[in-house]
């Protein structure tokens, strides 16, 4: 009787190993085979390592050169605050496209000292096999037979122990440099920037319609004034619908989620006018910059935030300078129609309110 | 604050490569079939690690690609209402 303990001779369900030779087949009367056959081929990593380098590997080159491409024409043709804030974020690609392909090379040359690795495993089981043959006993296939006499037991014990432990020392390396090498593959960095430019893109989706309402119904608010006979000049009736407008074109053109959330803010505070203003300003001002969804912290920081502290700088030095009969008019009226909004909308703008604070 | 200049080829020689870099990034996903072996799952964790990251890069550039056409759209509406505006109070 024999059994194939090519999968696992080691931990065969059948029979119990011996002692003195680990991953042999054992019956009732003692050891009866054990296997030499190859626990896997060279030509497994070696198909995986030509995967890598003949395809994966020429088509990343092939993606960087068409972004590296579209940086170079982005130079001529793309200038400006936008212009910058996309050069920027294409360098940031190339660099993640770099560090795949480092990742790629490194896995081709780990899976290819994985096929040396097997290389050696198959030349100690052929060795084994030629020893086995030279010593007499019975191959039959990829099984040594144990020899009839108790004379040779010895040797084959301890070529069946030999085989054992050499079954064992390549799982182990497995799990040394292949198992325990999968985490040097995660590139979080290029998970973490692609996620927060999706969920950048995504905000500015969603604020850019909530920005529209938000607008729009500021609108609607700043007719009803007029129609109430609520007594606003013409010109602040002018700046309400500015605002408006404003606010408009910045969820057209921008539409962060900032946006929506400080224009609440703005509109939640002691003086709703100069919010509204600050807000409108510094999002016009750093629009260009945002324009593109560009989720870098460093662009976000430098420039749109840079532009946007001008801008609000600008426009809350410039409503120090108003009249403060006008600005009390205003800060009234916006803060009045903001909560009229609310009512009118069933708290809805509340409710984003909370939601956003 | 730089000159604000967009060309006439922005979509199509700048967005259109990042789509093609992202379909050839996706291409990557079809990996070989590997034969058994005690270190062929982890081969494949690895493998599949990699392109999920090669994934994220392809839709990163799909998305960059839209983003770049919605800044040409967004620049030339706000040029054209700045043409109107003027052409408004001109005489």
């Amino acid at each position: 009787m024999s059994v194939d303990l090519r999968t696992a001779p080691s931990a065969s369900t059948l029979t119990a190993p011996s002692p003195s030779a680990p991953g042999a087949m054992c019956t009732a009367s003692g050891p009866a085979a054990f296997s030499i056959a190859s626990d896997g081929s060279p030509a497994v990593p070696r198909l995986a390592v030509t995967w890598v380098r003949g395809t994966a590997l020429p088509a990343l080159v092939t993606a960087r050169e068409q972004v590296q491409e579209a940086l170079d024409r982005a130079a001529d043709s793309f200038q400006g605050l936008s212009g910058t804030a996309y050069a920027f974020h294409a360098s940031i690609m190339l660099r993640h496209l770099g560090v795949l392909a480092d990742g790629l090379t490194r896995a081709a040359a780990l899976f290819e000292s994985y096929a040396e690795r097997l290389v050696a495993h198959e030349r100690l089981l052929s060795s084994v096999r030629a020893r086995a043959v030279a010593s007499g006993f019975p191959v039959t296939g990829d099984l040594v037979g144990a020899p009839d006499g108790l004379a040779d037991a010895g040797a084959w014990s301890t070529m069946a122990a030999e085989v054992a432990t050499e079954r064992q020392a390549l799982r182990q390396w497995v799990a040394t440099h292949l198992d325990a090498a999968l985490a040097d593959f995660l590139d979080e960095e290029t998970f973490e920037w692609v996620g927060r430019f999706f969920a950048t893109h995504h905000s500015t989706l969603v604020s850019g319609a909530l920005g529209t309402a938000l607008a729009d119904a500021h609108l609607r608010r700043v007719a009803n004034i007029d129609r109430g006979g609520v007594r606003l000049t013409a010109r602040e009736l002018d700046r309400l619908a500015d605002d408006a407008s404003r606010l408009a074109r910045a969820a057209e053109a921008v539409g962060p989620i900032a946006v929506a959330y400080d224009t609440v803010t703005a509109l939640e505070s002691e003086e709703p006018g100069r919010g509204m203003a600050q807000v409108s300003g510094g999002v016009i001002a750093a629009g260009l910059v945002l324009t593109l969804p560009i989720s870098s912290a460093v662009v976000a920081g430098l420039l749109a935030t840079g532009a946007t502290i001008v801008a609000v700088e600008g426009v809350k030095h410039a409503w120090g300078e108003l009249p403060d009969d006008w600005t009390d008019t205003l800060d009234e009226s916006i803060g009045e129609g903001w909560d009229d909004l609310k009512d009118a909308t069933g708290d809805v703008a509340g409710k984003v309110w909370s939601w956003v604070s | 604050m730089s000159e604000l200049r967009v060309g006439a080829d922005l979509e199509h020689q700048v967005a259109a490569r990042h789509h093609q870099a992202a379909e050839g990034l996706d291409e990557l996903l079809s990996i070989p079939a590997l034969g058994p072996g005690p270190g062929t799952g982890s081969m494949l964790q690895i493998l599949a690690v990699l392109l999920e990251t090669s994934h994220q890069l392809a839709q990163a550039n799909d998305l960059t690609a839209d983003a770049v056409r919605d800044v040409a759209h967004v620049i030339r509406s706000t040029d054209a209402q700045v043409d109107q505006g003027f052409r408004a109070v001109g005489p």
